[in-house]
């Protein structure tokens, strides 16, 4: 909801045609205290939602925490949240900003039955879960985009920009797989 | 009936929405907006309510537009044929063909790539459909659909070793699909749908597989069918040993081989075989592979090992598995057994201890045991169909039997002493950074030197001496592969589409070099050299080898056949090279072969370029390699520098000069081969002129012929972009654009000059382009021109106009930009000669016009002696344009009076001289025969120039006629010209009649009358109608002074007064002259034709003017006869008048008295 929105609004800034999921069974947001989040149900909650009542809970904590106005930026890039799993859309590149997301999506296409069998190609890339570092990771994956767009066929040239990639930035935890729909 | 009806409706409107989608694709040329109607149209076909007989009617329709060569489009059209088929078999036939031909690459299509990666997947997912269309139609149709498909199947079968990433990885999940729908699919699977099995075997293949074909099936047979599949899971596996392979597709390829697992655990012996494969993948990961690669080929490691837990089929082979993820992949050993379900748990854990706990002994009794059983593991495991024909052993692949061989060998050799001594070799030979794949599969220490740890030392030993082919596994590998490899060839032949092995190439055999020994004996193997692992895990050989003593020398010819040999399949095996990703290692290679091994490398060379020129596009980086190798030979500083060193210093070979021209040959076979083929166009061509280190003055030569062309664009665009890159040749090239401009051929000049044009808009090239201008103007000095200005139709030796017309000709496109270049203009005009003069006035008059004052002020200031003309044409030109300044005036006097310059000079500046001054110079003009033609200039110049300041006129006209009228002639030559040019001083355009008449009249009252005047007289008149009365009375007045007396010059001027002047003039000469005087002036009259009567003239004179006259010349023309005749009818008229008085008297007496009429009347006749 932070990392992965940041970077949504800035590809899509950049003209790509990009969407962002979580991949949770649920929205999850801190909450007054570590082992009181704020869960949501994917579907159903709009960030409006989420919106009026983070404010209606503690105005001033939201706020100052930075969340209110994450949600905020959230709602202006689309309506609600949407969970990966249950997307029937096809992709060529998913990115996952966190070793354990990455995961997940792996786990889900590899044991769903395939449809298509088009390739996709899933992308990890450690960012830190904090404001400052959400910019840094979405300009980095922006980057990473841009690259893979200039290529004339990016199933060619993926490997070398990824291992480029990682030797560059060691810390960014690159990881890279192709999964079939 | 009415639901009836509504559904004929909607049919008809989808067919109409179809049709019109279809034509708004056809008529709209945006490529989006087509692709938008398509899948618009596609949707609505291949929909579950449209009958399929509608799909049938639209299908040709559609296809047509994969003819529109875009690789979207096509790709649209592959989609629907696939979903075309899902709905409807019968199309299957169509889509084969369709599919077919999408498959041929073609190139002129950009993307093209994707198209086939479309129709692999295509192909893919209608796998299971043709399959099943063959299995339960009845018709022909689905044998020839089922045929057609197995072609394609075998074409696309040959793309898993493709260049493109993409494609080959497509084509793993096509032998994906093709081994699971052509093996048997377990009872199990089918009977219990939802075991925990059922739940790992999440194909989307599930639907149809081997099981479902009769054995009596009219064209499908089951053995050939289920053999493919066997084939191909092999070749699939032996994907995973290719050392190059990319970290994706060793992906794909492992995952795939993991599903197959899943789905027929024991069908081949799966199960265990690629979890050997993932064993030695990860004992030896494959170099190119990265961290972040490594660690997540890991990672897919322990969950596909975790997955394979859950089969029933894995029970034989838990521990092992256990101990590889708990031991090497980082799992816990609770995870582990929360991953085993309950009902296959319990089975090992009766017979065994705890699987954690084990005892070494036990496990190495289990691992023989495994080891051992090997060759029974058919009969034990699984329904294996294949086991009937004869095959050595097919529960494991055979490269992993060869490392258990070897395994087993090392095993019985790995006690402490060799264990020490490889530790000792290891650690002189540990890399500086620890690889990739090491970091986390190092053993811990608390296992060390255990049983399982030494077995499996012994097999990760096993995995790399296999790798470099030694051991006595791969002895036995050998010998397999052959009988392997002619089996595959008898499968091959009955029809059977088997992916293509990986070729597999001893990784020592790349540093050997170009081949100087060859083996005395075949039989004796010579070992390459082992890795420093497996050297030490040789104590068999004792026998020291001694490589001198085994080989022998090659002949020379048999060393220059091989080379010729080796020099072919280096150069054929460019694409899988290019797939493995070495370009550039080849292209050295082939370079280095092509031009260090031989004196004469000349039939190396022409292969080559043939091989280039065969395909240019790709492989133009390796000509220009070629060219730069060739040059770095030529400076000496190519890598085999210090040979040629030696050879230089032992004076042998070639000179530098040698080298250069074997550079220079070389540049220009290749230009002149792709002339040959008409391919100056390519950019090849254009790579060769630019892109190499030095252009010689041959291949210059080749860049004229281009240039020289009918359709030259493409030649000076190339040209133009050398002098812009090439700097340190530019003068050289410039020269060769300025020579261009003297064939004779006026478009290639005006090219040239546009060229010229454009590039003296770039800052860094216009000075030498100037400078090159300059040096071209000089030349013009040479007493002979230079060998590039010669045309063939003049003789060598000289210099015609054109030739300085064409040296000049980028000077003139140079100088408006550039007007420093006039000052060496001047100094070349100097000394040059006339004819140079000539044509550098004639042909730059357009450039000097648009030369500024300033710049004509510098040139007057530092002219050269000599070029005085030219600045004289200079000033010329300005003044026409602009009043010239002060400065510029005092200049030119200045130098006008050092160089004793021609006086026409100061014409165009004439207003900014003294009174004085220019009454000095009118004299000058007036007096010298080469000044004539500028008389009418100097007074043009008089009467017009005016003051800037004031606007008024600087000179008085009448003071100037006055004064020209006051100049002496000193003899009869220049009173003669200064009576010629009275034509100019008096020019009724330039002057007024007025002031023509105010100057005449001043003039008059001099107190000296000129003789001139005289001859002003009748210029005036001649050119001022108007001024008869005046002219002749002044020329009354003039005469009656006599002035014409005064010296012969005024009897001359008053004689052609009188000539000119005629009738206006000769009362005044009946009046004044001597009789002399007029018989001379009637003689002179005669003689110029001038008809005259002097005595009518004198008739008119009045009395007194008779009286006054000389009396002979009065006698003369007094006429006594018209006197007395004029007397006489005088009489006869008064007479007559008086008789008719007396007649009217008469009448008046006698009337009417007729008869007397009539009589008087004939009387009087």
């Amino acid at each position: 909801m932070n990392r992965s929105m940041e970077a949504h609004s800035i590809l899509k800034k950049r003209g790509f045609n990009i969407e962002s999921y979580g991949s949770g069974n649920q929205v999850k947001m801190p909450g007054p205290t570590a082992d009181r989040p704020n869960c949501y149900e994917f579907g159903p909650t709009t960030y409006e939602d989420i919106y009026a009542d983070l404010t209606e809970k503690d105005h001033q904590l939201y706020t100052q925490n930075g969340l209110l106005n994450m949600v905020d930026r959230n709602r202006r890039i689309k309506s609600r949240p949407q969970r990966f799993q249950t997307e029937t859309r096809e992709f060529d590149v998913v990115l996952c900003l966190e070793e354990r997301v990455f995961d997940q999506v792996i786990d889900f296409l590899n044991r769903r039955v395939g449809t298509s069998g088009n390739p996709v190609h899933v992308i990890n890339i450690d960012i830190e879960d904090n404001a400052e570092e959400a910019t840094f990771g979405a300009f980095f994956v922006a980057d990473l985009c841009d690259k893979l767009e200039k290529c004339e066929d990016f199933e060619d040239e993926i490997d070398n920009i990824i291992t480029d990639l990682e030797e560059k930035t060691p810390r960014r935890n690159l990881l890279h797989t192709i999964c079939f729909y | 009936m009415n639901e009836f009806v509504d559904i004929t409706n909607d049919i008809e409107t989808a067919s109409q929405r179809i049709g019109e989608a279809l034509k708004e694709a056809r008529d709209t040329d945006v490529v989006d907006k087509k692709i938008k109607s398509l899948s618009s149209a596609m949707h609505l076909l291949v929909g579950p309510s449209l009958p399929n007989n509608v799909l049938d009617n639209f299908l040709t329709e559609m296809l047509e537009f994969a003819e529109l060569a875009d690789y979207r489009i096509t790709c649209l059209i592959i989609d629907f044929l696939l979903k075309a088929c899902v709905k409807d078999y019968t199309i299957c036939n169509k889509a084969v063909e369709r599919l077919s031909y999408f498959l041929i690459p073609n190139e002129s299509i950009a993307r093209y790539t994707s198209v086939i990666k479309r129709v692999v997947l295509a192909a893919t997912s209608l796998y299971p459909i043709i399959f099943e269309f063959a299995i339960n139609d009845k018709t022909d149709k689905a044998e020839s659909c089922w045929e057609a498909f197995n072609l394609l199947k075998s074409r696309i079968c040959m793309l898993v070793d493709d260049k493109h990433e993409g494609v080959r990885t497509v084509t793993v999940k096509f032998l994906e699909a093709l081994i699971l729908c052509q093996s048997p699919k377990p009872k199990e699977l089918i009977t219990d749908q939802k075991s925990s099995w059922s739940n790992e075997a999440n194909t989307r293949f599930h639907k149809i597989s081997l099981s479902d074909v009769p054995r009596n099936h009219r064209f499908l047979s089951y053995h050939k069918s289920q053999l493919e599949a066997e084939e191909n899971f092999t070749a699939l596996l032996k994907q995973t040993t290719i050392a190059d392979i990319t970290s994706q597709n060793l992906l794909a390829v492992i995952e795939s081989l993991c599903m197959i697992t899943r789905c027929r655990p024991q069908w081949e012996n799966a199960l265990s075989r690629v979890f050997d494969v993932i064993k030695a993948l990860h004992s030896n990961v494959p170099p190119m592979l990265s961290k972040g690669q490594v660690k997540f080929l890991r990672k897919s490691f322990k969950y596909n090992l975790l997955r394979f837990l859950k089969l029933p089929a894995s029970v034989p082979l838990q521990p092992k598995i256990k101990t590889m993820l708990t031991d090497y992949l980082g799992a816990s050993s609770g995870e582990v057994m929360r991953t085993i379900p309950p009902e296959l748990i319990q089975k090992p854990a009766s017979q065994r201890p705890a699987p954690t706990g084990m005892e070494p002994l036990s496990k190495r009794q289990k691992l023989h045991m495994a080891l051992d059983d090997d060759d029974d593991d058919e009969d034990e495991v699984g329904p294996s169909t294949s086991g009937g024909n004869g095959k050595p052993s097919k529960g494991k692949d055979a490269t992993a039997q060869a490392v258990d061989i070897t395994a087993k060998f090392i095993l019985e050799r790995l006690n402490h002493d060799t264990v020490l001594s490889l530790v000792q070799i290891s650690l002189f030979t540990l890399p500086t950074e620890m690889p990739a794949a090491f970091a986390s599969s190092y053993t811990p220490i608390a296992n060390a030197g255990s049983e399982p740890n030494r077995q499996e030392l012994a097999e990760l030993m096993a995995v790399q001496m296999n790798q470099k082919e030694i051991g006595p596994g791969y002895e036995w590998l050998v010998q397999m592969k052959r009988k392997e490899y002619e089996e595959r060839n008898r499968a091959r032949n009955e029809g059977i589409a088997i992916a293509a092995t990986p070729h597999h190439e001893p990784r020592g055999a790349h540093r050997n070099g170009p081949a100087v020994v060859t083996l005395k004996t075949a039989d004796k193997k010579v070992l390459p050299a082992p890795a420093p692992a497996a050297a030490a895990v040789a104590p068999k050989a004792k026998k020291a080898f001694n490589l001198i003593e085994e080989t022998q020398k090659l002949t020379p010819e048999e060393a220059a056949e091989m080379f010729d040999m080796a020099y072919d399949s280096v150069l054929q095996a460019e694409r899988r090279v290019v797939a493995g990703g070495s370009r550039r290692m080849y292209q050295q290679l082939v370079v280095r072969l092509t031009t260090r091994f031989w004196e004469d490398c000349t039939p190396f060379e022409d292969k080559l370029i043939e091989f280039v020129l065969a395909e240019h596009k790709r492989r133009n980086d390796l000509a220009l390699l070629w060219l730069c190798e060739l040059y770095a030979q030529y400076q000496g500083y190519s890598n085999c520098a210090l040979r040629i060193k030696e050879i230089i210093e032992r004076q042998e070979g070639l000179t530098q000069a040698q080298r250069l021209e074997r550079y220079d040959v070389a540049m220009c076979k290749m230009l002149d081969a792709m002339l040959e083929r008409n391919m100056e166009k390519e950019a090849l061509f254009y790579k060769v002129l630019l892109e190499t280190p030095l252009l010689t003055p041959n291949a210059i030569e080749r860049l004229k012929k281009v240039c020289m062309a009918k359709e030259n664009e493409h030649g000076m665009a190339m040209l133009r972009e050398l002098i812009m890159t090439r700097n340190r040749q530019r003068p050289q090239l410039l020269q060769f654009l300025f020579g261009l401009c003297f064939q004779n051929k006026p478009e290639l000049r005006s090219s040239c000059l546009e060229v010229v044009k454009e590039l003296c808009n770039l800052p860094f090239i216009r000075s030498s382009l100037s400078d090159q201008a300059r040096m071209q103007i000089n030349e013009c000095l040479e007493p002979i021109p230079p060998k590039y200005m010669q045309s063939s139709d003049v003789p060598p030796d000289t210099w015609t106009e054109e030739m300085y017309r064409n040296s000049l000709a980028v000077y003139a496109t140079l100088m408006p930009t550039d007007p420093m270049l006039l000052l060496p203009l001047a100094a070349v005009y100097a000394p040059g000669h006339n004819i140079f003069k000539r044509v550098v006035l004639r042909t730059l008059e357009p450039v000097f016009r648009q030369m500024s004052q300033s710049m004509v002020i510098t040139l007057i200031e530092d002219c050269p002696p000599g070029a005085e003309t030219l600045v004289a044409r200079l000033v010329v030109l300005l003044t026409e344009r602009t009043t010239p300044s002060q400065e510029l005036i005092q200049k030119l006097k200045i130098l006008h009076d050092e160089r004793k310059m021609d006086i026409r000079a100061l014409l165009p500046i004439i207003g900014g001289l003294e009174r004085e001054e220019v009454l000095r110079l009118i004299p000058m003009f007036i007096f010298r025969m080469e000044y004539q033609k500028s008389v009418n200039v100097l007074f043009r110049k008089l009467y017009t120039v005016r003051d800037q300041q004031t606007g008024e006129l600087v000179f008085d006209p009448i003071d100037i006629i006055k004064e020209y009228h006051k100049i002496e002639p000193s003899d009869d030559n220049e009173a003669q010209l200064l009576v010629n040019n009275l034509e100019y001083l008096f020019d009724p355009v330039l002057l007024k009649s007025d002031i023509a008449s105010q100057a005449i009249e001043s003039i008059y009252k001099l107190e000296q009358l000129p003789f001139l005047f005289l001859h002003s007289l009748y210029t005036v008149y001649r050119k001022f109608k108007t001024f008869e009365s005046f002219v002749s009375n002044l020329f009354y007045k003039v005469t009656e002074k006599k002035a014409f007396r005064q010296s012969d010059r005024w009897k001359q001027a008053f004689f052609a007064c009188v000539r000119e002047l005629q009738t206006k003039a000769y009362p005044a000469v009946l009046s004044f002259v001597s009789f002399e005087e007029y018989e001379e002036i009637k003689q002179m009259l005669a003689e110029a034709n001038v008809p005259v009567d002097f005595k009518d003239i004198y008739a008119t004179l009045g009395s007194s003017q008779q009286k006054g006259m000389d009396e002979n010349i009065r006698e003369e023309l007094h006429d006594k006869e018209r006197e007395n005749r004029d007397r006489d009818r005088r009489i006869r008229r008064e007479e007559r008048k008086e008789k008719e008085k007396e007649k009217e008297k008469e009448k008046e007496r006698e009337t009417p008295k007729d008869g007397e009429n009539e009589s008087s009347k004939s009387s009087h006749h």
